[in-house]
């Protein structure tokens, strides 16, 4: 996508989708927080693959700025909730599962860190709570940072530019490819919503009587 | 010999796990939030599978079972009737569950085999309470046992009474009553939970530890909400309760009316103090919080001691067995090791659903062949260890400078703090130094072997520091762990030495080494422990023997040689909201975050300077 048409389609979605539903907004702070823990767990993983103490060391660092990003989420998502924020759970899955891999997960991180800057960058460019904005400064400066990090790594494991080129197109296109199992994930969900709403209006009268009787929650005082 | 290998899994709620069992010896359970870092993960266990497998060395092509936690076509039933029987009100309910369960969730045995790549017909299932009676009977020492299981739900049971036995040397589990949805004990103290603030399905050790600062005023208003009943054993009042919507709306205006209040903000403080003298200064609005917390944990023990002797009188056993979410209530728990007609109280090292697996695995293998009474037994140290050696090859390019941002609120590190890190020559002298940091004050991470299972620390994933000293508890809780002041912290102690602070009328029971009970201190030794006291004079204690955990043991008297105690104050080595760490680098990062002075993982000794 084009980068003024991410930047306007992030502005719609601050301005409009955050600003008319608080729930929306809330949502994607949960999602924000749950992404961040879901990286630090991703470097945690890939630390114990890493032989170069340095580079473990390294990697240390990032887990803990991963840890602190999801602590400020959670931060801004607690101060506008009336319930504490109950992490969203992914099932973990590492990036690479294999040691001989790990340069490929260096290269992952550089096109994520990036494509997370970016990303980053247009809603704090969009946003107008201070609040928001201050955070969002505190992590791009971070995100910055790991960007440069990765290619240094990268650097370092002696990958080729050629190399490095080919990883991070199939990357890029692996990402495009699970943002559009997304979209049709949402839009599946959206779709099985109606139908199962129909059945429940059309079906559901004729199974509550049965469901009544196997003295269920709707059952009103002692039974 | 045939050498049978059955793996139980246990997923889809909460508290995810997996369990393997070679031969019938448990040789790996663990839960998946210790692999996954997030607490309380429902997700499949795919991680913990595959240490598991490693472990064992055992390859998923070489199990002979695969055995679920429980009867996903039963659940989707109660999931459905509830949903229905809402009607013309529960559209989203309805919806969000059938998306749920046709998606995903009543495909278990397919799942399963896709997964680990095994056929089909390898995957079965047992009925929820069923699991949990195999995981509080099996690990027990007992040959014949009453087991009570409780929790929110299972399939429709939310309680269940057994009797336990071995029948020619097999484990025969014979059902004896149950309690079934919405009648459930477990929901109705989550409801609570939730009204007082806290994460329901998290947060209700909160309520427990709350209780201890209120006065039961409003016992009879809960005692006409739930009570036991001659049928079905519990019976509860729905008018109060909105289970079907738990989540989003768990109580009705009748049962706001009944507690005459409103539900308690998160954000609002609750201003309690276990380590303060004397009692705790709370405006009136918080203090009716303590009041509720004390009436459903008063009612919560009455019910649990009426449903142990419906136990005791229908098995006609004095061995009770606890299992599911309600036996982590260690005050509850001493409740039921009060009554005369108990002789023997167990309760398996997680008796959640996070040792579900546990039980599944060994039920499971046990149906497959014989078992002999008293040789199935399992301690708390079934989860992963770890070499810390390259860890420590990490250290000196560590750069503790660069992680002050990301100290936890409350604590700064020193401008200019760096790490030294040793490796003494023999285990002994690390337990001198652990033993020296914590006898001068110190704050230390304990890391050592296997971690446990559960929720509890019992000193392989632990951080100690003395008993006696509640500046450093404060410390503790304000600058490591996060930990609300009304809180209380457990207590270590040798077991040559636990008569001398315990105030217990039983002989020391397997709870009692696990943290599964709550215990009066003597008056006399109260100032030697009382920053791991509650207000109410009581503890909850691991009576550690040599048996048990060796290393953990030499600390202890290690302490006691310096302090005259061979005691410490025990906590979970982890961070609010965060589960247990495992790996060195996990241990590494919390340090790093904290206060904590000294960090020991096995060999390895690390101290800011």
């Amino acid at each position: 996508m084009p980068t003024w048409l991410e930047a306007l389609r992030v502005k719609l979605l601050v301005r409009l989708a955050w600003g008319l539903s608080k729930s929306r907004y809330l949502d994607s702070l949960r999602l924000f927080s749950a992404t961040e823990a879901d990286s630090a767990w991703q470097l945690l993983y890939a630390a114990d693959k890493v032989d170069d103490p340095a580079q473990r060391a390294d990697l240390l660092g990032q887990v803990l700025e991963e840890t602190h990003h999801a602590e400020l989420f959670k931060g801004l998502y607690n101060e506008d909730s009336a319930s504490p924020l109950v992490p969203a759970k992914y099932e973990r899955e590492a990036l690479y599962w294999d040691k001989a891999e790990m340069w490929k997960f260096f290269i992952y991180c550089y096109v994520g860190e990036d494509a997370a800057a970016t990303r980053f960058t247009h809603i704090r460019d969009a946003a107008t709570d201070p609040r928001l904005i201050k955070t969002l400064d505190s992590i791009l400066a971070d995100e910055v940072g790991h960007v440069h990090g990765a290619r240094e790594f990268i650097n370092e494991l002696g990958i080729s530019e050629e190399q490095f080129q080919r990883e991070s197109g199939l990357i890029r296109w692996r990402r495009r490819w699970e943002a559009w199992l997304r979209t049709g994930r949402n839009v599946t969900d959206l779709a099985s919503t109606g139908f199962l709403s129909a059945v429940y209006w059309v079906l559901a009268p004729l199974g509550a009587g049965i469901a009544r009787r196997r003295r269920t929650a709707s059952s009103a005082g002692w039974s | 010999m045939v050498v049978r290998r059955t793996l139980g899994l246990s997923y889809g709620f909460h508290d995810a796990s997996a369990a393997l069992v070679v031969d019938g010896v448990l040789v790996a359970a663990a839960a998946e939030e210790r692999f996954s870092r997030q607490k309380h993960d429902p997700n499949f266990p795919a991680l913990s599978v595959r240490w598991c497998l490693e472990k064992a060395g055992v390859a998923a092509s070489e199990l002979d079972a695969i055995v679920y936690h429980e009867d996903p076509a039963a659940t989707f039933t109660r999931v459905l009737a509830s949903s229905l029987a809402g009607f013309p009100d529960t559209r989203r309910e309805f919806v969000a569950g059938l998306k749920v369960w046709l998606g995903k969730k009543l495909w278990v045995r397919n799942d399963i085999s896709k997964r680990l790549d095994v056929h089909p017909d390898l995957v079965r299932t047992l009925r929820h309470h069923q699991t949990h009676a195999a995981q509080a009977f099996l690990g027990s020492p007992f040959s014949e046992a009453a087991v009570l299981s409780v929790d929110s739900v299972g399939e429709w049971e939310t309680a269940a009474i057994t009797h336990a036995t071995y029948e020619g040397g097999r484990p025969a589990l014979k059902p004896l009553a149950r309690a079934e949805f919405p009648d459930s004990l477990g929901l109705v103290y989550s409801t609570f939970t939730a009204f007082l603030g806290f994460v329901p399905m998290d947060g209700e050790c909160s309520t427990m530890a709350l209780a201890a600062f209120g006065r039961p005023v409003f016992a009879d208003e809960v005692r006409k909400m739930v009570r036991l009943d001659p049928e079905g054993l519990i019976r509860v009042d729905q008018d109060y309760f909105n289970f079907r919507n738990f989540y989003a709306d768990p109580f009705t205006p009748r049962f706001l009316a009944a507690l005459g209040g409103k539900p308690r903000s998160f954000k609002d403080r609750l201003p309690f103090d276990c380590l303060a003298d004397g009692p705790s200064e709370a405006p009136a609005d918080m203090n009716f919080y303590a009041d509720v917390a004390a009436s459903i944990q008063l009612v919560f023990e009455e019910l649990m001691v009426g449903l142990a002797k419906r136990a005791h009188e229908s098995a006609g056993s004095a061995n009770l067995c606890l299992a599911g979410g309600g036996a982590l209530n260690c005050v509850a728990n001493a409740s039921l090791l009060k009554q005369p007609w108990i002789e023997r109280l167990y309760v398996p090292p997680d008796p959640g659903d996070g040792g579900a697996s546990v039980g599944a695995a060994l039920y499971g293998d046990a149906l497959q062949g014989g078992r002999t009474p008293g040789k199935v037994g399992y301690g708390p140290y079934t989860g992963a260890a770890f070499d810390e050696t390259r860890d420590a090859a990490l250290l000196p390019h560590a750069k503790p400078g660069r992680y002050r941002r990301f100290a936890v609120r409350g604590w700064q590190p020193r401008p200019g703090e760096t790490w030294t890190s040793e490796r003494p020559a023999d285990f002994g002298a690390v337990i001198e130094e652990a033993a020296a940091a914590i006898a001068d004050g110190k704050i230390v991470g304990w890391c050592q072997g296997a971690a446990e299972s559960g929720p509890r620390a019992l000193g392989n994933r632990s951080i100690l520091i003395r008993p006696d000293r509640l500046e450093t508890a404060r410390r503790l809780s304000t600058q490591v762990k996060l930990r609300e002041p009304y809180r209380p912290y457990a207590l270590s102690i040798a077991e040559e030495e636990a008569g001398k602070v315990l105030s217990l009328t039983k002989a020391v029971q397997t709870p009692h080494r696990w943290m599964q009970l709550s215990a009066p201190v003597r008056p006399e030794a109260q100032a030697s422990v009382r920053a791991a006291m509650h207000v109410d004079g009581t503890t909850r204690p691991q009576v550690c023997s040599r048996e048990d955990n060796e290393r953990y043991h030499s600390l202890l008297k290690a302490v006691g040689r310096r302090t005259g105690l061979s005691a410490v104050l025990n906590t979970s080595f982890n961070e609010s909201g965060y589960p247990i760490v495992g790996t060195p680098l996990e241990a590494l990062a919390m340090y790093a975050r904290t206060a904590m002075d000294l960090l020991v993982y096995n060999g390895l000794v690390v101290r800011k300077t």
